[in-house]
């Protein structure tokens, strides 16, 4: 059964979201003690330092509570691309509570080492593998039914085709979930160990940044005064484009309030309705393909 | 001078190097260096120009020390992976000079995992040979299916914050302890991870040249060998491929897998970044092919290089040249 999953911020969003047709809700929280302990330096997860995140414990229960009387699991995201040795001792209690006492119905995780000790801590809570550990390929579906994941989350650099394949080896064993809207890094996220902390996005950065085409060898050396200069030119224009697509389309949303920006819902098609295309009903930018998720299929 | 028709007979195992083994990573060749592997091109040549420096730091560090095996491959791209076929040129190239071989992989997708195999088992008989893989998707199909090849693990495998535009703030007396630890080493320590290095038998770990020092622990507080990275960080790999787009078109520019004429072969990107609090001048970032890199400057090195070879863990050098050019900074 296809389910919308759709982020969650706030206990009185779970009206909203689920008339909307949430099927589950995934969350962040980021307890006082972390921000004592790391300030804004080491996000706890990808959702943000604090914005976006649950902050206090009764939050989340009370979330999961509103979200179960409407029959919606809630997850909770742990997927910061790694955490320390110490770190993790840190965080395996306050997810069993999480578990134990708020009612959550799984955690996200990116860092496969803490995977495998939350199955030793926690062996019957669902564990999720978030799109940042980058499960790209049947041998790692094959690695995380192993280690006893219950779900893999597909990265965004993932086209339908690949999508299929991995469907097809997870079936049976690994719920499968990919992504139709927003997040806007042109970087492999699952690769990006980079900080937005005080400095901004790298690679919204670098189409402003002093930059120059630097030939590798001789013969590029003079290709590059003469017949490459101009393409080299447009490649850096096109990057420009991108990334600003990448970023949300100067983070603009539709009339009905839909963010611009990275898309994957005219291969709804193909994953799993033909109607969703009218959802969103912005041909000029659909239509320039810098903003699809799956481009090969782009209108 | 490292390496020249001289000293070509010495033996980075023995001797030479101090038992530290120099590796050459030519990720963006798609034929054996043969001049590199007659010792016609010394290796202070290959380094001349920005990183003269580092050639000086190897031979300081490592007296002696030669090239005597070949990454072959690149960690970030699998338009990049060789055929059987080429991978079989390296293998006899490198074995007819005395060099061994390594075989890179690169995160791999549905097809790319299929090639890959197709590649170790042309590799399986040479000697010395070994595969680096960038995902434990790959870790996982590889072992199943080889119980005897030795793996290393790729950079990309290794989290740890990168960021050159802050790094020199990760470790500022003014962070907060935990912070400035966690933002210092990774998670490969903690019990989860070393359960999975031990079940799928890894015995070598591939590490860059980060601008943050790193804890000590995460040197010398695991089981398996090191292999580190000269003189690039690797920072970022894109979805989509810069360089690629050079002759790409409309739609189809940065598509992953997309069109690909290996512009990378041919072309960087240099990016100068804003540091906070810098003194204007900013950061050089280097876009190689899908990928971004900083080359580190002469102090990294040599604070990675002074480890060697008094330290336990790292036993290999792996110095990567992009072109066959001046190499950038």
């Amino acid at each position: 059964m296809t389910r919308l999953t759709v982020p969650i911020s706030h206990p009185e969003e779970v009206e909203m979201l689920a008339a909307g047709g949430a099927g589950e809700f995934f969350c962040g929280y980021v307890p006082p003690e972390w921000l004592e302990r790391y300030g804004g330096a080491f996000w706890l997860n990808r959702r943000g330092p604090v914005a976006g995140n649950l902050l206090q414990r009764d939050d989340v229960s009370l979330l999961a509570e509103r979200s179960h009387a409407r029959g919606i699991p809630v997850y909770v995201t742990f997927n910061a691309p790694y955490y320390a040795p110490e770190q993790q001792e840190f965080l395996l209690p306050l997810i069993g509570r999480l578990a134990g006492e708020s009612g959550i119905d799984g955690v996200i995780v990116s860092d496969v080492g803490f995977l495998v000790e939350l199955r030793r801590a926690l062996p019957s809570l669902p564990v999720h593998a978030s799109s940042v550990m980058a499960s790209r390929n049947p041998g790692m579906v094959d690695f995380l039914a192993e280690l006893g994941a219950s779900r893999v989350i597909f990265p965004r650099s993932l086209g339908v085709d690949d999508i299929s394949t991995l469907c097809a080896a997870a079936a049976g064993r690994l719920e499968t979930e990919a992504f139709v809207l927003n997040e806007g890094c042109v970087f492999e996220e699952g690769y990006c160990m980079t900080t937005h902390r005080s400095v901004g996005a790298l690679c919204v950065q670098l189409p402003d940044v002093p930059h120059r085409v630097l030939p590798l060898t001789p013969h590029a050396a003079a290709k590059l005064d003469g017949e490459d200069r101009r393409p080299a030119r447009e490649m850096m224009g096109a990057f420009r484009d991108w990334v600003w697509f990448q970023n949300g389309c100067g983070n603009s949303v539709t009339e009905r309030g839909i963010p611009n920006g990275p898309c994957g819902l005219c291969a709804l098609f193909d994953l799993v309705a033909r109607e969703a295309v009218a959802i969103r009903n912005t041909p000029e930018f659909c239509n320039a393909g810098y903003m699809c998720y799956y481009r090969e299929k782009a209108s | 001078m490292l390496r020249t028709k001289n000293d070509r007979a010495a033996s980075p195992r023995d001797a030479a190097g101090c038992g530290v083994e120099i590796c050459l990573s030519f990720p963006f060749l798609d034929a054996p260096p043969y001049a590199v592997l007659r010792g016609e091109v010394p290796f202070a040549e290959l380094l001349s120009g920005p990183h003269a420096a580092l050639a000086e730091a190897l031979s300081r560090h490592l007296p002696g020390a030669a090239p005597a095996r070949l990454h072959v491959g690149s960690d970030t791209c699998e338009r990049l992976l060789p055929s059987p076929r080429s991978l079989g040129t390296w293998i006899d190239a490198a074995r007819g000079a005395g060099w061994t071989v390594t075989l890179v992989l690169p995160p791999l997708g549905r097809d790319g995992q299929a090639r890959a195999q197709e590649c170790v088992r042309a590799l399986e008989q040479a000697p010395g040979a070994e595969v680096v893989a960038n995902d434990w998707g790959t870790v996982h199909l590889l072992r199943s299916r080889h119980p005897d090849l030795r793996i290393a693990l790729g950079r990309l495998t290794h989290k740890v914050m990168r960021d050159p535009r802050l790094a020199d703030l990760f470790d500022s007396p003014q962070a907060p302890m935990a912070a400035r630890s966690a933002l210092c080493r990774s998670g490969e320590l903690a019990p989860g991870f070393r359960t999975l290095m031990e079940r799928y038998g890894i015995g070598r770990r591939e590490i860059d040249p980060f601008l943050q020092p790193l804890e000590e622990d995460e040197w010398e507080g695991r089981d398996e060998r090191l292999s580190v990275h000269l003189p690039y960080q690797l920072v970022t790999m894109g979805r989509g491929c810069l360089p690629a787009a050079m002759h790409g078109e409309g739609k189809g520019r940065f598509v992953p897998g997309g069109p690909c004429r290996t512009e990378c072969a041919k072309y960087a990107v240099e990016f100068r970044v804003p540091v906070p609090g810098g003194n204007g001048a900013g950061r050089h970032l280097l876009s190689l092919g899908n990928a971004l890199y900083h080359a580190v400057p002469p102090p990294v090195s040599e604070r990675v290089l002074s480890r060697l070879p008094s330290g336990g863990r790292v036993d290999r050098v792996v110095v990567t040249v992009p072109g066959t050019g001046r190499m950038p900074s």
